[in-house]
Parts: structure tokens; sequence; C-alpha cells
């Protein structure tokens, strides 16, 4: 990644699942980089079920590529619940939002 | 009754940090928690638990590999009542690793006032804290710790191992987030 430096950031102790690299030296101003795998059929399923990457930019803002039809948003009484500064992403690159009627995130 | 080789679980068991939840306690043998697990099995063709004061549970998922690590997860054995945005969403989830218990979820399955409401985990902390109560109860108690990778808070260390999420967010942006899962785990963050 354009001659980053990637260290991984380990938890003693977490019931969770996601990976994620500290990043030093990237010309793109990433920070950081998460990857939670999908969790649907296993034991245990994390917040989102789906899988999905995550950026965090220096300037605080973020990115989600997310699995448009696994990935599932938090609700507050229905309603979903999106990250602060956040955007989200398709694998396609195109920006999606959720549709509670169809149940997937859609491109906007 | 408690005890290393035996324990009843209960949807009305306290929530003890670093220690049990429903129940079940951290730590226990897979080969106990297997033999305590039977005795609520009600039909084994259909894989149908009910445990003390619990609605009907599916268990949906169950496996350990060579070394002892995976689970089981529960979930409403009538989902037809889970709202469409929540199906899916388990009702109790046990964490093995290395053959022994290492961590238990419980999750909220509903949104306030629905009738899938009445067949959520039932038990409290000390507190009187558990599914369905605002995040922010716990500060009186304990400091959270927000993990923005798993978006889940951690207690601190004096308080124990609870793992508590909301809506996936800090509390700065949404003090009013109600509790959606629970989760007692061995000790307490490094």
């Amino acid at each position: 990644m354009d001659g980053a430096t990637l260290t991984p950031k380990v938890r003693a102790s977490s019931s969770g699942n996601a990976q994620v690299y500290t990043v030093e030296g990237s010309t793109t101003g990433i920070k950081e980089i998460q990857y939670s795998p999908s969790t649907i059929g296993d034991d245990v399923l994390s917040t989102h079920k789906g899988e999905y990457y995550k950026l965090t930019y220096a300037d605080g803002s973020k990115v989600k590529v997310v699995d448009p039809v696994a990935y599932r948003p938090t609700f507050s009484s229905g309603s979903p619940i999106y990250d602060a500064n956040t955007k989200y992403l398709n694998p396609q690159g195109q920006k999606v939002v959720f549709n509670s009627s169809t149940n997937t995130w859609v491109p906007e | 009754m408690t005890s290393s080789n035996d324990f009843s679980i209960s949807w009305l068991a306290p929530i003890v940090p670093s220690v049990s939840l429903a129940g079940i306690p951290l730590d226990v043998s897979a080969e106990v928690l297997e033999r305590v697990l039977l005795k609520y099995l009600v039909d084994a063709s259909s894989l149908l638990y009910k445990f003390e004061n619990s609605p009907d549970l599916l268990l949906r998922t169950h496996g350990l590999d060579e070394l002892g690590n995976g689970g089981y997860s529960f979930s409403l054995f009538n989902d037809a009542i889970i709202n469409g945005l929540l199906k899916g969403t388990p009702a109790l989830s046990i964490m093995v690793r290395v053959g022994k218990v290492y961590a238990v979820k419980v999750y909220d399955f509903s949104f306030s006032g629905e009738f899938a409401r009445e067949f959520v985990y039932k038990g409290f902390l000390p507190a009187g804290i558990g599914l369905g109560s605002l995040v922010s109860d716990l500060l009186p108690f304990t400091s959270l710790e927000f993990d923005s990778a798993e978006e889940w808070f951690y207690t601190d260390q004096s308080y124990g191992g609870l793992e508590v999420t909301g809506w996936g967010v800090p509390l700065e942006d949404h003090p009013d987030q109600v509790v959606t899962a629970l989760c007692v785990i061995s000790g307490a963050i490094a």
C-alpha cells in the first residue's frame, strides 16, 4: 500500500473479530484499516453480521465498504443508525444508503 | 444449583461480570456445558431447547474444532414474530475457546414495544441494568471505553469482564442509545 507500514492492533481480551491495522507513512491519508469478516453462520454474531472494510483517514473521516446484503446497520426504533462522518460504499465503489423496505443497501 | 460440574441455565439469572450469564459460568469445560445443555433439550429432531423461564429456542449453530474452539448459538424458535429488520439476531451465544466457556452473550432481537420483547433475556446486572436499558445507566458504576472497531463498550477492570453494545456508535453521538447486546467475558481488557 504505497510503501506504508501496517501494524496490527491487538486487544488482550474481546469477544469480537475485527482485524485492525495502524497505517504509517501512507500518502493516501489513511491512518487505520479494519477488516471485519462475515459472522453469518458463526456461533457469535458481530454487530453488523456481514463483512465490511473500514478506512479511517487522518482528518477523522471514514469510509465503510459494506456487503450490501449481509452488512446490517444498527437501528433506533426501526431507523438505521449511520456512523458519524462516514461514507458508505458498496464493493463497486458506489455510495449506498440503507433501504428499510428492501432490507438492503442500495446506491444513492 | 451451581458448581463446576452442574448448573442451571435460566432466562432470569443475573448478569455477573467476569463470572456468569444466564447461569452459565465462564471457564466451565465444554464437556460439562454439553451435558448441562442436554437437560434442556426438548426435541432433538428440531433442535428445540427450553431453559428455565426461557422461550422455546432453536440451536442454530454448534461446533467445536480440533482445538476446542467454537460454541453455540440459540435463536427464538418462533422467529416469525421478529421484525424483518432484526431477523437473524440470536437470543444467546456461548463462545468456547480451548475447551472452556470463554464468553456468553445475549441479544435483544426486538424493537421497543414489540411483542418479541417479551422473549428476550430478562436477567439484570446488580443495578437492574439489562437489555433495553440505557447504555449510560452503567456510567455511575463503571467507565465505558468505546471500541470503534467492534463498536462495543468495555467496562473498567474493577467492574469486571463485561462488554455492552447499543447502536454501535459512541455515547457522545447518541447518548440515548439502549443496550442491544451484553457479553460476560473472562477478565477485563488489558
